[in-house]
């Protein structure tokens, strides 16, 4: 092992030496002659060297379609095929989404994901680390456990929950596992997602699924803050004579409060977000079309997006998209701002 | 006589790690040949039985073809992570402290080697373990097991004794209550305190200290129940995600209760390789694999060049430029799907797989992340290197990439696993089957039997390819768990 | 290899403009083949200097010699030095051989002398046990020693050390400015050092050079620093305990404090002077002035009295052997050990 590995390192080792020394042939060779500039760059144009492949990428991808989406929410019957419009319309595209009953149901589900789903997770996530963070063995096991929903393909764990919440009360043959569950415990099946469902109860599996899938990212970083903080804090208090539930309120909290802003402001991004858990669970319309109860909406305000996209080829009905799309962004803007706004007092560093 | 142990352990160590890859490998392909060979049925949702021969003249059926399978595959689940495990422990060229727990997992490994039919490395591991032990004892072979066990017994005597005491103070306190009512009583006990402890300070901290036992015990035990509840909660899914998989159609349409665990021989491998080879799943894996690597690589690269500029090299702008970027994270994605489905169909990439790798080629957030890393590499090494004649592309490349190589094996792993997870922009833009990536074929794929109105879905073979999707990277996840978790978490304390 | 500055001058202009003279008009030429010390209070140029000298930093003004070649503008690895860190700046990814290895690699040299060459530095420092660890599994006085193997290596013209021992604990120091003696005299090679501990430098340099705002204040022999400083500044800088300061007048050669206390005898003109005497050089002398003591510590050897004369508060050191406890105790100077400084230049008189 040894020979051969110091054979190696000779090879390296001649290798990057020979690749200097060209180098600084060519840097005398071209001093002498008074090009050197072709290899001394400055600082600014190295810059640029490094960042092109990243930048342009990002010019291409990123900020020209930010530009472009503006532009089009305020074209007139844009075209997507043909590439044109008819005019120009300031407020026009927004007034006609803000109207739309579709889109004002797209907020309020979108609202509900958001409102109920984020602060369960943040709260139930922050427990867990703190009972992670006081055992020692089998923490590792847990950790592992916790964190597999992050590695998952959503879609297919999607397809998974809308399995488990299938059945209804008259086929009891075909129970899912929740309805297997509450038959267990007494009560009756009822129809979670399929034909016939509630809205609520429909909500209830996506605002599960939120929880189930969120936990994992948030669990890591809260962990990761909480086993940051210098032991000495504890100690402190403890010789003060604070109980446990004081130096969590007092010490831990405060201490990874910039770790729960933080997670906070990206989960609420995030949830505001949601679509593809709801075309996992529900189906690709995200409607349930039902007998008795009429159909239930469960888009959220990125489906409406959609829903517009798939339309492009009617005239005009693209800028409905960027429209919302941007709305979107404002309301993400807002909330984020608020938060940064109430974060200036309540948060740490 | 200490070293030379040592080289000699850690030969027999490597040589047990690698007898037991050569084991898993073996198993592997045992376990591909019985895949290979397993009898599909004509109609997805039939249970098939049929008779398979070996070697000429063992027959075995359905149901022992299903054990075996299900046995080799609990084999693997559990000998390759170790075999990894122990392969990273053989090669590190620094030298190991031995503490009683290598010992115990010694032999561990040695009892599980002997079970699954491995004589040879189980032997050698009951060698190493014996030499172990050797050391750890300092040449006193029997020692080390009877000081064990005594100081356990120890513990447990003085346990049962201090609770005897205490429930013995507590009923002569309720005996003195009655006696002389509560006041006297309560002097007495103190007083009896004080004459067994010495002092009244000592006592209170003895019984502050035994209190405190008591909540520990009862706040542990609460604890790991709470875990517990919710790691049932967070496996669920997954457990029934195969449980439902290896089902056959039949019991999942006629029996009232579904089943919550199933024998090994009625464990249906079969429907793997239905979906597999019934949904053309290959072709949407190895789409998703491609995509998956070239948009690391790329990504990777873009990453490390940009983070370096922003955090080595000092050129006018640098801060302002980089706070824009920030922004960006900010918008919703959907903001840019527009734009870019139109620039995507323009230049002619509709369809294709350039439309699902160039726009991702790049990110914000790991540039970021990145760029902390490297800042946090202390400015004299560079000087050093300068003195030293070291250019800037040279101490990229020999020095930050190598010390900031955690940061980078996360950033490799997330972004490959990213194109894993995609759904809305490979289904926005290469919506031919050809081209599906693997969220988008799942969502798509309609596992039914009968048609039309009639038409209802087969789910064990609907969640057969969904495991399909999810097992490989969750294979991933746990070997590099480590990393992945470690990176993450980082990721949040800067933020 | 000897370094000359001359008029060596470096300005920092700050985002509001502002101006600061690190190193201002620095003339020096540090002999061949000497350890020399550049001492000073912190933010004195010192550093400044040593990293101009590297080529790190570029002079605003002035030029650098080594020898007869002018390397002013030279890159830093054009001009053959060797530079320690104070923080070591080891690569922590790499083992202390390929740390040790790194600066050959630029050198167009071969792999086996590049190993013997790493052999050898390595018994040089004497870490040849540890050549297959990494840094962060060695203690930090090993760690100065990879560095300082790293750094001559490549036998340089030059070494330079930026606070070498200001990371040790005090036990090590001790050792390790031996070790850093005895390297700089096996190699011969011409050394820089910088730090701001006075006792350090006098320890081992061959010259000492001092900084103040970076204006060099004195360069010479650390014993004949002591002995003759230049200034007051140079005079406070050096000793522990430090020199009794304080106003005086000459009349007619006699050096008078307070009233009318002589503590020495002078050519220099009357006039009113700033004076300093060093704690040491008081001695017990029943002929001398007598002065009441406000303080008295015995520390083994020496005695140290906190006492007044003539009004100002001053320290002597005394040998425990002539101190008496008592309230009161007679004093003299010392021949030729009073200072006689300008009242405003601060420079020595005489």
């Amino acid at each position: 092992m040894n020979k051969q590995d110091s054979r190696l390192k000779q090879m390296i080792w001649v290798f990057r030496s020979k690749l200097h020394h060209t180098g600084v042939v060519i840097d005398n060779f071209l001093s002498k002659l008074g090009l050197q500039f072709i290899v001394r760059w400055p600082a600014w144009l190295k810059a640029i060297f490094y960042l092109i492949p990243a930048l342009s990428l990002l010019m291409i991808f990123t900020f020209y379609p930010i530009f472009n989406s503006f532009l089009i929410s305020f074209y007139t019957g844009y075209n997507i095929q043909r590439g044109d419009f008819d005019g120009y319309t300031l407020f026009g595209n927004y007034q006609t989404v803000l109207s739309h009953a579709n889109f004002g149901r797209a907020i309020f589900n979108t609202s509900m994901i958001v409102l109920i789903s984020v602060p369960v997770t943040i709260f139930v996530g922050l427990m867990i680390a703190v009972a992670l963070n006081a055992i020692k063995p089998l923490r590792g096991f847990y950790q592992s456990i916790f964190f597999l929903p992050y590695v998952t393909n959503s879609i297919a764990i999607g397809l998974v929950f809308a399995f488990m919440f299938k059945g209804n009360v008259n086929d009891l043959t075909n129970l899912g596992l929740a309805n297997q569950l509450l038959t267990w415990i007494g009560l009756k099946p009822i129809v979670w997602i399929g034909v016939g469902a509630t809205y609520w109860s429909a909500m209830s599996v996506i605002l599960i699924y939120s929880v189930w899938n969120g936990l994992a990212f948030k669990i890591i970083v809260f962990l990761a803050g909480i086993q940051g903080i210098d032991k000495q804090y504890y100690q402190a208090a403890q010789i003060d004579g604070a109980s446990r539930s004081k130096s969590f309120y007092r010490i831990t909290v405060p201490m990874i409060s910039p770790m729960i802003f933080y997670i906070l402001i990206t989960s609420v991004i995030g949830a505001f977000k949601t679509y593809s858990s709801v075309v996992a669970i529900i189906n690709r319309e995200g409607l349930i079309t039902t007998g008795a109860n009429g159909t239930i909406n469960l888009k959220t305000i990125v489906f409406y997006i959609y829903d517009y996209i798939g339309l492009a080829s009617q005239d005009g009905l693209m800028s409905y998209a960027s429209a919302a799309a941007i709305i979107l962004f404002g309301i993400i803007l807002v909330f984020t701002v608020l938060q940064l706004q109430v974060g200036k007092r309540r948060v740490h560093y | 006589m200490m070293k030379r142990i040592t080289k000699e352990i850690k030969r027999l160590d490597l040589i047990a790690t690698l007898i037991d890859i050569a084991y898993a490998l073996i198993y592997m392909v045992v376990l591909g040949y019985f895949f290979y060979i397993l009898v599909e049925p004509a109609v997805i949702t039939d249970v098939v039985s049929a008779e398979y021969i070996f070697f000429g003249f063992i027959k075995v059926t359905s149901a022992q073809m299903n054990v075996m399978i299900s046995l080799l595959v609990g084999y693997l689940l559990v000998f390759v992570p170790t075999a990894v495990k122990h392969i990273k422990r053989v090669a590190d060229k620094e030298t190991i402290e031995l503490d009683p727990w290598d010992y115990r997992s010694q032999v561990l490994y040695a009892f599980m080697a002997f079970f699954t039919g491995n004589p040879a490395s189980a032997i050698i591991r009951f060698i190493t373990a014996n030499k172990m032990m050797l050391i750890i004892q300092n040449y006193n072979l029997g020692k080390g097991f009877i000081e064990g066990f005594k100081a356990i017994g120890k513990f447990f005597v003085s346990l049962v004794n201090s609770t005897k005491a205490f429930f013995a103070r507590r009923a002569e306190y309720k005996n003195n209550i009655q006696k002389f009512g509560k006041e006297k009583a309560r002097q007495m006990k103190i007083d009896a305190e004080i004459e067994r402890k010495g002092s009244l300070s000592q006592q209170d901290l003895e019984r502050v200290g035994r209190n405190d036992l008591i909540m520990k015990t009862f706040g542990l035990v609460a604890m790991y129940t709470f875990l517990t509840f919710i790691a049932i909660f967070i496996f669920i899914p997954f457990y029934w995600m195969i449980l439902t998989a290896l089902k056959t159609h039949v019991e999942l349409t006629t029996r009232l209760n579904p089943r919550f665990f199933i024998g090994l021989d009625e464990m249906q491998w079969v429907n793997f390789k239905v979906a597999f080879t019934r949904f053309s799943f290959w072709r949407y894996l190895g789409n998703t694999v491609t995509v998956g690597l070239i948009s690391m690589v790329g990504t990777v690269t873009t990453t490390i060049l940009a983070a370096f500029a922003f955090s080595r090299l000092d050129f006018k702008g640098r801060e302002f430029i980089f706070s824009i970027l920030l922004m960006t994270m900010m918008i919703p994605g959907e903001l840019y799907t527009i734009t870019n489905y139109i620039t995507v169909r323009n230049l002619g990439w509709y369809d294709s797989f350039a439309a699902l790798i160039f726009p991702f080629m790049t990110s914000v957030f790991y540039i970021f992340f990145l760029r902390q890393s490297f800042k946090q590499i202390p400015d004299s090494l560079y000087r050093a290197a300068q003195v030293d004649g070291c250019g800037d592309f040279k101490y990229l490349t020999r020095v930050m990439i190598p010390i900031a190589r955690p940061t980078i094996t996360t950033i490799t792993i997330l972004s490959a696993i990213g194109a894993w997870d995609a759904y809305i922009w490979p289904q926005l833009v290469a919506p031919s089957q050809k081209n599906w990536l693997i969220s988008v074929a799942l969502r798509s794929t309609s596992f039914v039997v009968g048609s039309g109105s009639d038409a209802r879905p087969v789910y064990n073979i609907q969640l057969a390819a969904t495991a399909l999707v999810t097992v490989p990277l969750l294979i991933i996840f746990f070997s590099l768990k480590k990393y992945i978790i470690r990176g993450v978490g980082r990721s949040g304390t800067k933020g | 290899m000897e370094i000359r500055l001359e008029g060596l001058t470096k300005v920092f202009t700050d985002k509001t403009g502002k101006e600061t003279r690190a190193v201002d008009e620095l003339t020096i030429t540090i002999p061949s083949g000497k350890l020399v010390g550049l001492l000073g209070p912190s933010g004195c140029g010192k550093s400044t200097t040593l990293f101009m000298i590297a080529g790190l930093h570029k002079p605003s003004g002035g030029k650098i010699f080594f020898g007869d070649d002018d390397v002013t503008r030279l890159a830093p690895e054009k001009r053959g030095i060797g530079l320690v860190f104070q923080n070591y700046a080891l690569y922590p990814h790499m083992t202390v051989r390929q740390n040790i290895m790194f600066p050959l690699e630029n050198l167009n040299v071969s792999f086996k002398q590049a190993q013997v060459l790493v052999e050898e530095m390595a018994d040089l420092v004497g870490i040849k046990d540890q050549l297959d660890k990494k840094p962060s599994q060695l203690s930090g006085g090993q760690q100065q020693r990879v560095a300082i193997a790293r750094a001559l290596v490549k036998k340089p013209r030059v070494l330079l050390l930026d606070e070498p021992l200001s990371n040790l604990d005090a036990r090590l120091r001790l050792q390790t400015r031996e070790e850093i003696k005895r390297i700089q005299r096996e190699t011969g090679i011409t050394t820089v050092f910088v730090t701001h501990d006075q006792e350090e430098a006098m320890s081992i340099s061959d010259q000492m050079v001092v900084l103040n705002y970076g204006v060099m204040q004195q360069m010479d022999a650390p014993q004949d620093m002591y002995n003759h400083p230049d200034n007051l500044f140079v005079a406070k800088f050096l000793g522990n305990p430090p020199i009794n300061t304080f106003e005086g007048r000459v009349e007619s050669g006699h050096i008078i404090v307070g009233e009318d206390i002589v503590v020495g005898k002078t050519k220099a003109k009357d006039g009113i002077y700033a004076i300093g005497i060093r704690p040491e050089d008081f001695k017990v002398d029943p002929s001398g002035f007598v002065v009441s003591t406000d303080h008295i510590e015995r520390i083994g050897r020496d005695t140290m009295i906190k006492f007044n004369l003539g009004g100002v508060a001053m320290r002597a050191l005394l040998e425990s052997d002539t101190v008496t406890t008592s309230e009161t105790i007679n004093l003299m100077v010392k021949p030729g050990k009073v200072h006689l400084f300008d009242l405003e230049s601060g420079s020595v008189v005489l």
